[in-house]
């Protein structure tokens, strides 16, 4: 039996529909409603696989329509390798706190085996909003890997990957080099995480105490817990060589324990003594400069947190562009 | 048929296609008396000799006052014919001085030559005013609004022109493919199914001048002298002015959909335009240099008709490293969308400040007007509104012999110069935005097709 067609036309008929049904039951319940806002400033299209957390990715989908109201459409990879296209049109509403009108944004959900998978892809040219920008969150390693990746991918004006959880992070960082060199924007959540990493070693240099280190600095440690190594660290060592310059030796050390997080700290060995900046326990990191010690909380990041902060830099980053050419090179 | 079996024909069709109201039986009963049913060989004088029997039996019956409305819904072939026939059996005229209209179906006439030989034959027989050529864009409540938008209101008019609109895209796509219309279909093509009348109607509304009132001549004279305005393409501009395309087959959602030449009823070999998209430069002072790019095309990824309207960018980009900056990836300038199905309306993109992640970071945001949530009461459609304007003498949105060889004469040149070339088809796949040809003549003027 052939499974019935699915198609723009009718997703689109399906959204138009659920508007006008909303509305309509707005307007005939509560004389305190004050209505249904549609909002979208963008197509959110988010790629996902079946059994790989996927009520995670619903909630974090939900939470970023808050600050973030989109058209979301979720591309599903079936774990059935021969499951057809299938497709539905619904509305995900919350009423926020104090107001009285509900806001709504609309969301298409297309799944499909990796067999039939790119038929999915051929309905999204005429399912993104038109004139808004579109970003593209491929959470799924396998929907990387797909054939259907780069056509995909080309649609968007953003891609949001998070390499550490690709099948070959080293070589997805010479393709983000590639495609970030190529013009495109990218962002890569493993690169995110760095980021309080990198406001401690800036706030380090900053400081005028610290200066006479630095000046003897010899070279730097990148202690990482688990092994293989992390892509974390690739990143940053890149980065490192990005600011220190390349005559710097970065070594990346291996020091097991069992710690659930991937960077253990980072060691500047200097002529004069060492800093070090160290995690303690979870969500502290600790600096060391000779008998000094501060402490600095490290927020729990979770994935929406991350995503939110790539959609707010929806521009060209050079700091990344450089520090992929430089790790894309190991 | 008898006329009974007529009337009840035509009650399944209206209670089948009837539109939010319930089917109200004693008013059907009433209209359905007025309903009468006359065969006959169209060709044959004796046909129109039993419709004038009808006709009298019918204004003597039924009050009319001889007032009558002829719709020619016949093949285009046979308009020039059946209005001499009209005339011939004295139908066109009326004793008693009553009007008496034809209402006439695109196409109007294959090319300039035929459009011309069509309205002198017309014109034999009936006044320029007593003729309607329909053109349903022209009907549509949105196309109308842009009329009231453009001057009923005073802040747009000033930047509508040459100064600040770098471009304007309109886009007719349709989803679908021929749908057992290839044979058809095949010998009209998308150029003249579309661009030549819908299309360039819709343009020379957006660009036309304000006319001194709003009457019927006033408005056409206007449209009527936008299309004369249009510049008329010199046979070696036609390549790179305008892209001709055919649809290939595809697999679209779970369906796997034919190509043009796959479509029953079409030769496999079939030079047919299933896509046009054409640049046309407007010669006037609020014009002069301003692309209008038009397309349309079957078996494009939605159903969309839109006008966008692309404003210049700023001429200093003061926030250069935000995302809406004109150096931007997602430069965005200022877009005003006027949408003319489906979700019809009105839509102006401008940037805003993003207000999460500190700094000055710009993001392009939407203030939406909607038909739908902004009146209560239903869109009368096209055929409705025009039908109604026809009986009411009211010609404003029907199209007048001189536009009708206006628009011909704009676009022969490039339908004369696709004739005389063999085009390598399929060039694009169905479900597509259409040949790569067509994103390369806007990027040689350093634009891009939005997606509508």
């Amino acid at each position: 039996m052939s499974s019935p067609p699915v198609n723009t036309a009718q997703l689109l008929k399906d959204l138009g529909g659920l508007w006008t049904q909303l509305g309509k039951e707005e307007s005939e319940g509560s004389d305190r409603s004050a209505g249904v806002l549609r909002a979208v400033t963008m197509t959110f299209i988010l790629g996902v696989e079946e059994g790989n957390d996927e009520a995670a990715a619903s909630e974090a989908l939900a939470l970023l329509m808050h600050e973030h109201p989109s058209r979301a459409i979720v591309l599903k990879l079936r774990s059935q390798a021969d499951a057809e296209l299938d497709g539905r049109a619904f509305a995900q509403c919350w009423m926020p706190f104090g107001r009285r009108q509900q806001i709504c944004c609309e969301q298409i959900e297309l799944s499909a085996g990796t067999a039939s998978f790119e038929d999915s892809v051929s309905l999204l040219h005429g399912l993104v909003a038109p004139d808004l920008p579109v970003v593209f969150w491929c959470r799924s390693a396998k929907l990387f890997d797909h054939p259907a990746y780069p056509e995909i991918a080309a649609m968007a004006d953003k891609v949001i990957v998070d390499s550490r959880s690709l099948s070959n992070p080293l070589e997805s960082l010479r393709l983000l080099n590639r495609e970030v060199h190529a013009g495109h924007l990218y962002g890569d959540l493993t690169w995110t995480r760095l980021t309080r990493w990198r406001q401690t070693v800036s706030s380090l240099f900053e400081r005028m105490d610290c200066k006479s280190f630095f000046q003897s600095l010899n070279r730097v440690e990148i202690r990482y817990v688990h092994a293989p190594e992390p892509i974390a660290v690739e990143y940053l060592s890149a980065w490192l060589k990005s600011v220190l310059g390349t005559k710097f030796q970065v070594d990346r050390v291996h020091r097991p324990s069992e710690a659930s997080w991937q960077i253990q700290g980072l060691c500047f060995v200097t002529a004069l003594t060492d800093v070090v900046i160290e995690r303690s326990e979870k969500g502290i990191v600790e600096t060391h400069i000779q008998k000094f010690s501060t402490r600095t909380v490290f927020e729990e990041l979770d994935e929406p947190r991350l995503v939110r902060e790539e959609l707010s830099i929806l521009e060209r980053d050079p700091i990344l562009a450089r520090v992929l050419e430089i790790a894309s090179k190991s | 048929m008898s006329n009974e079996q007529f009337r009840e024909k035509m009650r399944v069709s209206v209670q089948k296609f009837i539109e939010n109201s319930p089917f109200d039986e004693a008013l059907w009963e009433d209209f359905a008396k007025g309903i009468f049913y006359v065969a006959g060989d169209i060709s044959d004088p004796a046909c129109y000799a039993a419709l004038k029997v009808q006709l009298d039996e019918i204004e003597r019956d039924r009050g009319t006052g001889g007032n009558v409305l002829f719709y020619l819904s016949t093949q285009p072939s046979f308009y020039a014919s059946v209005v001499e026939q009209i005339g011939a059996a004295g139908l066109a005229q009326h004793p008693g001085g009553a009007w008496r209209r034809v209402v006439i179906e695109k196409p109007f006439g294959h090319d300039l030559a035929s459009a011309k030989e069509l309205n002198r034959r017309i014109s034999t027989v009936l006044a320029e005013r007593d003729v309607y050529r329909i053109d349903h864009y022209l009907g549509k409540e949105t196309v109308q609004n842009v009329l009231a938008f453009r001057f009923g209101n005073t802040i747009f008019e000033p930047l509508w022109n040459r100064q600040y609109i770098s471009h304007v895209q309109v886009t007719a796509a349709e989803s679908i493919g021929v749908e057992g219309r290839g044979a058809y279909y095949q010998e009209a093509g998308a150029l003249r199914d579309m661009i030549q009348n819908h299309l360039l109607q819709v343009m020379a509304t957006v660009t036309m001048e304000a006319p001194p009132y709003f009457d019927s001549d006033a408005v056409r004279d206007e449209r009527a002298k936008l299309l004369r305005s249009i510049r008329i393409l010199k046979p070696h501009e036609v390549d790179s002015h305008a892209v001709k395309g055919q649809y290939g087959p595809a697999r679209v959602g779970n369906a796997d959909l034919l190509g043009f030449r796959q479509e029953q009823g079409v030769n496999p070999e079939a030079q047919t335009d299933t896509y046009a998209a054409v640049t046309f430069f407007v010669d006037n002072w609020r014009w002069a240099g301003v692309p209008f790019y038009v397309r349309t095309g079957k078996r494009m990824p939605k159903r969309v008709t839109d006008i966008a309207i692309r404003f210049n960018n700023a001429p200093l980009s003061l926030f250069s490293s935000s995302p809406g900056a004109s150096d931007s990836p997602l430069a965005a300038p200022n877009l005003l969308i006027l949408r003319i199905q489906p979700d019809e309306g009105i839509s102006l993109r401008f940037q805003s400040k993003d207000p999460s992640g500190g700094g000055m970071k710009l993001r392009p945001v939407s203030m939406d007007f909607n038909y739908g949530s902004s009146f209560g009461s239903r869109t009368p459609s096209a055929y409705e509104t025009l039908l109604l304007d026809a009986l009411a003498g009211d010609s404003t949105l029907y199209t007048r012999q001189d536009m009708v060889e206006a628009s011909w004469r704009a676009v022969e040149p490039i339908q004369n110069h696709w004739l005389e070339n063999k085009f390598d088809f399929p060039n694009y796949e169905a479900g597509s935005w259409g040949p790569k040809a067509s994103d390369e003549m806007l990027a040689r003027r350093g634009h891009e097709w939005r997606i509508p």
